[in-house]
């Protein structure tokens, strides 16, 4: 069980947080509540650390009696609101954290989930009295959590499935865009592990076709020139990305400003792609042969290739340059370790295929 | 104390993987009023999880309903265009 469904299921069967009003007494009668009370006497300061001090020594009088009435009210008032967070916490839930955190998993073989969940409503008493702004947070948080839609997830589904139809998606698109909407779906921890294997099979597939568009020149595999029908298959294989390419950034545009998950993903599998050995890198350090940004841009913007976009303002240079420097990087370094072509010969159709690639991630 | 020295230069390097584990792997040998501050920041752990996939799915779900509201504005004008186009030249 989810836990989401955990949280839906207690709401469901959630009682009244606000049972009958303890009296002043009784609260000072009861371990717990008295040194909550305490801890919240001398939290609020002032006056009432004085009639806390007073109450240690059993030397209240009837203007003490009223205050700690007064002061009573809005101390229940947060116990209570404690109480409905604290219901919402359950072994389950504990169970469900465990399933998808291998640390969290150590602490409940140790504690149980039931000593866990005690262990937590605790900490949301203690946080409700000690600390309003925190508790505020995360009583927000588990709202926001316990109230969103209960049909969320086919909700996502039918708007997706509606854009699909709209877009008029078929055969791979189709297969792909319902591949990355199901991802969309799933926990964030799924999201993540699924999001790698999509980077790992986008970036290999694009190292593949770079490999083949260059003869072989980066080094990512053995490769060589190619005959006249060979790049006209390159081209439909160029196509045929660039199909996936706009999948991948329909669904991408579905989560709107940037996916931080599929973004980290690919910014992973760049930077831990295998880079070739025997690499010399005291010239990449010295920085003497390393190409800056912009005359990769200057060589792009000369570029008789079509352009999918122009490079405007420093903030989408500064947007892009990133992703730019992971790609150059490789591209750089091999060529060092080829000693085939120029750099810039090489770049510019690399870059060319990062900007189409790297527009979508980078919203 | 070593423990504890242990913990402190763990998070002198800031590394919070290192940290969770470490807090993992001992978390028997910490005080029972240490044990609750820890199991609790897991449980704040996942709800933030919890709570920004939420928001991110109900942007999503808002960005894509407003695509499909616009196409299907569009859709509508190039229908009424259309029309019109048909009544003028019956």
């Amino acid at each position: 069980m989810s836990i989401l469904e955990n949280i839906r299921k207690l709401r469901n069967e959630a009682k009244p947080a606000s049972g009958p009003e303890k009296s002043v007494p009784e609260i000072l009668n009861d371990p717990h509540d008295s040194r909550l009370f305490a801890d919240f006497l001398m939290h609020s300061g002032g006056r009432d650390i004085d009639l806390l001090e007073r109450l240690r020594l059993g030397d209240i009088d009837p203007g003490d009696a009223r205050d700690l009435d007064d002061r009573k009210m809005e101390f229940i008032h947060r116990m209570n609101e404690a109480k409905k967070i604290a219901n919402f916490l359950s072994p389950d839930m504990a169970t469900t954290i465990a399933s998808t955190s291998p640390e969290f998993k150590k602490i409940l073989s140790v504690l149980g989930p039931q000593k866990a969940v005690n262990m937590w409503k605790e900490e949301i008493y203690n946080i409700a009295i000690n600390h309003e702004t925190h508790f505020t947070a995360i009583a927000n948080q588990m709202t926001l959590v316990s109230t969103r839609d209960e049909d969320e997830t086919k909700r996502v589904e039918d708007v997706v499935e509606k854009y699909q139809k709209s877009s008029k998606m078929t055969g791979r698109k189709k297969f792909n865009a319902e591949r990355y909407a199901k991802i969309m779906a799933l926990p964030e921890k799924e999201q993540r592990v699924a999001w790698s294997e999509v980077a790992r099979e986008s970036y290999g597939g694009f190292r593949k076709r770079i490999d083949t568009y260059t003869g072989g020149l980066l080094g990512w595999s053995a490769g060589r020139r190619q005959s006249k029908t060979e790049q006209a298959a390159i081209a439909a294989a160029f196509e045929e990305k660039d199909d996936e390419l706009e999948v991948l950034g329909s669904v991408l545009d579905l989560t709107v400003t940037g996916n931080p998950l599929i973004r980290e993903a690919f910014k992973r599998e760049m930077v831990n792609a295998k880079k070739p050995e025997n690499k010399d890198l005291t010239f990449i350090q010295s920085g003497e042969y390393l190409p800056k940004e912009a005359d990769v841009l200057a060589e792009w913007n000369k570029s008789t290739r079509p352009k999918y976009f122009e490079i405007k303002t420093p903030a989408e240079q500064e947007m892009y340059r990133e992703a730019f420097c992971s790609l150059m990087e490789n591209a750089y370094l091999d060529a060092l370790n080829t000693a085939t072509g120029s750099w810039a010969h090489i770049a510019a159709p690399l870059v060319s295929f990062a900007i189409q690639r790297m527009r979508p991630l980078l919203v | 104390m070593e423990l504890y020295d242990q913990l402190v230069e763990i998070t002198k390097t800031g590394e919070e993987v290192a940290i969770r584990a470490f807090l993992a792997d001992h978390f028997a040998e910490l005080p029972e009023p240490v044990q609750q501050k820890v199991a609790f920041l897991f449980l704040r752990d996942h709800l933030d999880g919890e709570a920004a996939l939420s928001e991110v799915r109900a942007q999503a779900v808002a960005a894509a309903e407003a695509v499909l509201n616009t196409r299907g504005e569009a859709d509508n004008t190039e229908r009424i265009a259309e029309l019109k186009k048909e009544l003028g030249a019956s």
